[in-house]
Parts: C-alpha cells; structure tokens; sequence
C-alpha cells in the first residue's frame, strides 16, 4: 500500500486536474466530486500496478475517463430501469430519475445556455468521440497528448477527431 | 481538419478548484474497504482454523457418522459412532 504522505502529495497536484476533467466530461459538479473520489481510492489501490510505462500524469488522465465512463455506463442503466418500471407503474412520474442536470460551476452565467446546449451534443456521439473531443477542445491537449491517454496512435486521434466534428455539425444543423 | 465554431465557447470555461473536505471522503472511501477485507481474512482463518481442528480430533477419536433408523419415532438418525468400540461390541 502506498504511504500516506506521498499519497497526500499525488493527491494534492492532481485533485484540480481530475475534478475539471470530471466536470468537463459529466458536467455536473455533484456526480464529479462522486468519480474523483473513485478516482484517487483507484489510484490509491494500483499504483503499485503502474508500471511508469507513461507519466503518472497521463495515467491519472486515464484512470479518470476510465471512472467517469463506468459512471456514465452505471447511471445510463439506471436511467433504463426507472424507464421500464415507470411503464409499469402509472403515478410513478415523481420517482422516476431526472435528467442530468446541467451544474458546472466554470461555466460563465452568460455561456451557460450555449455550453449546455453543445454539452448535449457532444453526449450523444459515441465514447471515443466524446473523449477525443473533451480533451482536445477543453482540456487543450495535443494529439499526442491524447493518444497517450487514450492508447491509440495519432492517427486514430486525428480520425475520431474528425468524426466527432462532422457528427457534430449533422446535430447541428437538424 | 474541419472547424467548428460552435465548440470555441467550450474553450471560455474556467477551471475551478475541488472542494477541499474531498480528500477527507477519499480517506474515508479507502478505510472501510481495508478494514472489510481485513476483517473478513480474519474470519476465514479462524473458520479454517476450527474446520481443520474439528477434523483432526475426529481422527484421532476414530469417530465416524452413520445413520440409524429409529423405529420409535419414524426417523434416520445420524448418531456418531467410535469404529473400535464397534469392533469390540461385534
């Protein structure tokens, strides 16, 4: 197990790195404060594991989108059960889950209706897309940055990149 | 690559600083689940321990189980029997 203190010191420079990344990929300050945690109890139990093929870094970026996927996933099932019960249960409406609410607090109050409006797009393209695009565009990383994170060559970087804006344009302009 | 202006006012959001009570949940989080598996190492061992014990004082009883039919009350029952008293009796 690792020891307190330098647990201390991994969590402390990279806490703020993981809770934007965790807003920027959820975008809600609630559900990212539930996956940073998840986040570092990870890195608290493999890091024995990490084997320093990549930067720590890079390795928390990835521990993170791996987090934040499983999240995503689990909350998505959820959302499908309370989908199916309501069917079967009229005056359940009230307890049914809500949708995802939209809580990111470094959005500008005068951005928030377009950010949210663009976070409902990117949502709906498909994992990789969405990942490609969250760290390019928000988290400013280059390709080779990405591709590291993400174990993919540049290339695939490049062409999910590309997806990702043509998928986007076409939700766009619907 | 294709542009896209809509994403530009992605790029205005601000980073913002973790809550500062998170690394006490962290610690939290990572405590119970030591203390659970810790906990539940213990038991097995002591469960083994006593499986084990249990077995070997049955050997060394020459102690065995078998079923006898109990005319008085309808039923098998499982009585423990010592093998060399047996012989003797027989």
């Amino acid at each position: 197990m690792l020891e307190e203190s330098s647990f201390k010191n991994i969590y402390d420079t990279y806490i703020d790195m993981v809770y934007n990344l965790c807003l920027n990929y959820l975008q809600n300050s609630s559900d990212a404060e539930d996956v940073c945690q998840n986040v570092f109890i990870k890195v608290h139990q493999h890091i024995k594991q990490f084997e320093g093929k990549s930067s720590l870094k890079t390795w928390i970026y990835r521990v993170t989108i791996n987090q934040c996927h499983d999240f995503t996933k689990a909350k998505k099932r959820k959302k499908r059960f309370g989908n199916i019960v309501s069917l079967f249960q009229e005056n359940i409406a009230d307890s049914t889950l809500p949708l995802p609410d939209f809580n990111h607090p470094g959005v500008l109050l005068e951005d928030k209706e377009a950010v949210a409006a663009i976070f409902n797009k990117i949502n709906k393209l498909p994992t990789n897309q969405k990942t490609a695009i969250v760290l390019k565009t928000i988290e400013g990383m280059s390709q080779k940055e990405i591709a590291e994170v993400m174990e993919i060559s540049t290339k695939a970087v490049e062409s999910l990149l590309s997806r990702a804006r043509s998928g986007l344009k076409k939700m766009l302009n619907k | 690559m294709d542009s896209l202006n809509e994403l530009e006012v992605l790029q205005k959001i601000q980073k913002v600083a973790a809550p500062t009570d998170l690394y006490h949940k962290v610690c939290a989080g990572i405590k119970p689940s030591q203390q659970v598996s810790s906990t539940l190492s213990i038991a097995a061992s002591i469960a083994f321990f006593l499986l084990a014990a249990t077995n070997i004082w049955f050997v060394s009883q020459n102690l065995t189980t078998q079923q006898e039919y109990d005319a008085d009350n309808g039923y098998y029952e499982t009585i423990l029997s010592n093998d060399s008293n047996q012989l003797y009796n027989e």
